[in-house]
């Protein structure tokens, strides 16, 4: 019987790395960068950011009858929820507004579930615009938007710092 | 007696087709409840809720709004419900006049210009009063009043009045007859309902607006950011701007390249520019196209 002895003390050690990392990943989420170069998960989120408005453009652009269709205003969509449910992380502690070119007020971390919710608020509403778009329903669209822009518009209003 | 016959057979299916067509006519609105609709209108495009509603602590409609931080000190906007005690429950038609129209309040003192009096001295009298019919609907709401913690209350109060008869140019404001109707609401919209140059427009060394440089973007704003130039130049203003884009900054807050705003203008369009009609958002971009092109670059923030 003493044959299965070493493994399970590989395994155990194993199964406590899984644990010590599991337990590092939310941590992460709203935890500190202390130690760590900030620069990089800022232009990060940054870039994140750059997309998801990119995405709102070609919506822009398919409600000024501008050239864009619904299929574009589906994929814009799904480009937002995709960018949204992947944007808290982004946002370690430590990296608020003074912080290299951060432009995110310290507020985020003050009011996190807040944070987190409105994130969250934004992926359901952009997977609603993108099941409205992929119907080709033009009302429900345009509804869907409005959706959408308030959940961007409610986080910029309370948490981020327009930078020039 | 010949000719009483087809009279009365005529009569009769008049009065038949009366008794069986359906009932169409509404009854007319109440006056009264013309000036409430009017004045809903108003409210939304004057942007009451905003100031006088802490939204984001999940404060009662209209008891109080969120402390505004200034370079005069911190204000903490009163209760407009119509509370008799605490909100505006007792005042009368000329005190709510007096108010928008002079910026001095139901007891005699003075309202210091965070309250925007004036732009809203620029209202007419009807607007004002349909206003107040709206307001006075609301769910009044027993909640006292948070002192305003000034750097110098004193002087402020005692500086006032001669401030407003040296500074304050009390409306309502004027139609100008060189130009459209279009023009004119929009300049109304602007000027007196929205109050764009709070924000857009950069004050003078008394705190008045600079009017040599309106709506060219300003930095004294309740957030500390730039409200941006509002003038068609084309390298610093909106001269790039297409017609659509306006409007679609009006009513959804995407600016062309893709970003949505925050600060004060995520809640300027929420709960003021959306809500207004197609009319007065072209009335707008109207006016705001016929402004004198002004160069402005944002200024640097403070240093902290």
């Amino acid at each position: 019987m003493t044959v299965c002895k070493p493994p399970n003390v590989i395994a155990v050690m194993l199964a406590g790395l899984l644990v010590l990392a599991a337990m590092a990943v939310p941590a992460a989420g709203a935890g500190t960068t202390a130690g760590r170069d900030t620069a990089p998960v800022i232009e990060q989120r940054q870039q994140e950011f750059r997309k998801m408005s990119a995405a709102m453009r070609m919506i822009g652009h398919y409600l000024k009858n501008e050239g864009a269709n619904l299929t574009d205003v589906q994929t814009a969509a799904e480009s937002i929820r995709t960018i949204s449910r992947r944007l808290a992380p982004l946002f370690p502690q430590g990296t608020a507004v003074g912080v290299g070119n951060s432009g995110s007020r310290l507020q985020i971390w003050q009011q996190w579930d807040v944070f987190t919710e409105r994130a969250a608020t934004l992926t359901t509403a952009a997977a609603r615009l993108a099941a409205a778009a992929a119907a080709g329903d033009a009302a429900q669209t345009r509804a869907r938007v409005t959706e959408v822009t308030q959940a961007c518009g409610g986080c910029h209003e309370l948490f981020r710092k327009k930078l020039p | 007696m010949t000719s009483a016959g087809p009279v009365l057979g005529l009569t009769l299916m008049v009065a038949a087709w009366l008794a069986a067509a359906p009932v169409t006519a509404r009854p007319r609105p109440e006056p009264q409840a013309e000036r409430i609709a009017r004045g809903q209108y108003l409210f939304d495009a004057a942007g009451c809720l905003g100031c006088h509603t802490d939204e984001v602590r999940g404060g009662h409609r209209l008891a109080g709004g969120r402390p505004l931080v200034t370079a005069y000190g911190t204000f903490h906007p009163p209760n407009i419900t119509p509370d008799p005690i605490y909100g505006i429950g007792s005042w009368t038609d000329a005190q709510f006049l007096r108010a928008l129209r002079h910026g001095v309040s139901a007891d005699g003192s003075s309202l210091l210009p965070t309250f925007p009096f004036t732009s809203y001295t620029l209202m007419d009298d009807e607007d004002i009063l349909n206003l107040k019919a709206y307001l006075m609907t609301q769910p009044p709401v027993t909640q006292p009043n948070r002192p305003h913690q000034l750097k110098d209350s004193f002087a402020l109060r005692l500086m006032m009045p001669g401030w407003r008869l040296w500074f304050l140019k009390s409306g309502p404001l004027a139609t100008n007859p060189y130009r459209s109707a279009q023009w004119n609401r929009g300049q109304y919209v602007v000027r007196a309902l929205t109050h764009c140059a709070e924000c857009h427009t950069p004050r003078g060394w008394s705190g008045g607006f600079d009017e040599s440089r309106a709506f060219a973007g300003a930095r004294a704003n309740p957030y500390d950011e730039w409200a941006p130039n509002l003038t068609p130049d084309r390298e610093t203003g909106l001269g790039t701007w297409s017609d659509a884009d306006l409007l679609l900054l009006l009513e959804l807050g995407i600016r062309p390249d893709g970003d949505v705003v925050g600060g004060t203008m995520a809640e300027v369009v929420r709960n003021t520019t959306s809500r207004l009609t197609l009319a007065d958002r072209r009335a707008i971009i109207d006016y705001l196209r016929a402004l004198p092109p002004i160069r402005s670059l944002p200024e640097p923030a403070p240093d902290p």
